[in-house]
């Protein structure tokens, strides 16, 4: 990440996995893209809560209606996340070009920034996954902090395959 | 020559309310103010569905009534109110026109109101007619002729008839020459 990028900038590098310049034309593009995900959570959201109410009459004190619950992390928060990481990587956001002696720093960058969203995202499905009710549940503990784990390394390896190595103007000049 | 515009963005433009002509400056507000709503939207899904998963373990009917509750206040309410703020203070839904045509636009503005309340109203009461059907049983055919379903319908109606006329023409504004 840029030292100099403001606290919404480095969120939404965060959230949407850019990892090159984002000027402002980038900026505009991802704009136009980010608010047709928008409509469709939006659209999304009504639906679910249409959906929800029309399968709770035949049971209202099931704990079933949970699975809209699940879709609902699946599809909308996934699914258009999904959409706006393609859309950068279209662009090329998703790709940081450094030249060789600034590798070892956008190796650090990466690993640090990686693990944070890594670790972030493995504590909430860990701990979504620890509060199922054990017969649901099909696997022990130990295999959601697993995946803790498998989310934080495979972050981090993404995050480093998309490290691209330039020559400088310098060299290129020459 | 002008670029054509794709079918999504001139949906998004209609969306959120903005007048004709789409230019750069509106698309790139809408673009702004879209995302802040993103991730409005994207944190509450996130952080209302782990809440509803945690709560609704041990008492599923609050999790469930606290969840659609929720989510109505905030996609209706919540962020609609924020779009209609930002948008108005984007200046983006504003028409500007020239002193003559006031009169036409108000006149067209009454029209739009007239159509919107009754496309409200007759969506409404199929919604009516329908969720009445479905949880207590009623006949479609009684809920049709039933007043008791119809007028609060068409008091809807009106109401967003009018409120639409009135938004209509508070966002039309004339020009000084």
């Amino acid at each position: 990440m840029r030292q100099d990028d403001t606290i919404s900038t480095k969120l939404f590098r965060y959230f949407f996995h850019i990892r090159g310049v984002l000027d402002k034309a980038a900026r505009q593009q991802m704009n136009a893209a980010i608010s047709k995900a928008f409509l469709f959570m939006w659209l999304y959201i009504l639906v679910f809560t249409g959906g929800v109410l029309l399968f709770v009459k035949n049971t209202p004190n099931s704990e079933s209606w949970m699975l809209f619950v699940y879709l609902s992390l699946l599809i909308g928060v996934g699914g258009s996340g999904l959409y706006i990481r393609r859309r950068a990587a279209d662009l090329g956001l998703d790709i940081r070009k450094v030249i060789a002696n600034q590798y070892d720093d956008a190796v650090e960058d990466a690993v640090m920034g990686s693990v944070w969203v890594g670790f972030l995202g493995g504590v909430v499905l860990f701990a979504v996954w620890m509060n199922v009710s054990p017969a649901d549940r099909p696997f022990p503990g130990i295999f959601a902090f697993l995946f803790l784990v498998v989310a934080c390394v495979w972050e981090a390896r993404e995050a480093i395959n998309h490290i691209v190595v330039v020559e400088s103007d310098v060299k290129r000049r020459k | 020559m002008k670029a054509k515009e794709s079918f999504g963005s001139r949906l998004l433009m209609h969306w959120f309310g903005v007048k004709r002509p789409f230019d750069e400056y509106k698309h790139q507000q809408i673009g702004r103010i879209g995302t802040n709503a993103y991730m409005i939207l994207a944190v509450y899904l996130l952080v209302s569905s782990i809440v509803a998963i945690f709560v609704g373990q041990k008492h599923p009917e609050e999790a469930l009534i606290g969840l659609v509750m929720i989510n109505i206040v905030m996609v209706g309410f919540v962020v609609n109110i924020y779009i209609l703020i930002a948008t108005t203070r984007a200046h983006i839904v504003t028409r500007e026109i020239q002193a003559a045509s006031r009169q036409e636009i108000i006149k067209k503005a009454v029209l739009k109101g007239i159509g919107f309340g009754i496309y409200f109203m007759v969506i409404m009461l199929i919604a009516d007619i329908l969720m009445d059907w479905y949880f207590d049983g009623t006949s479609p055919l009684n809920s049709v002729e039933n007043m008791g379903v119809i007028w609060p319908n068409v008091r809807s109606g009106l109401f967003f008839g009018a409120t639409m006329a009135i938004y209509e023409i508070l966002t039309t504004k004339v020009y000084k020459e």
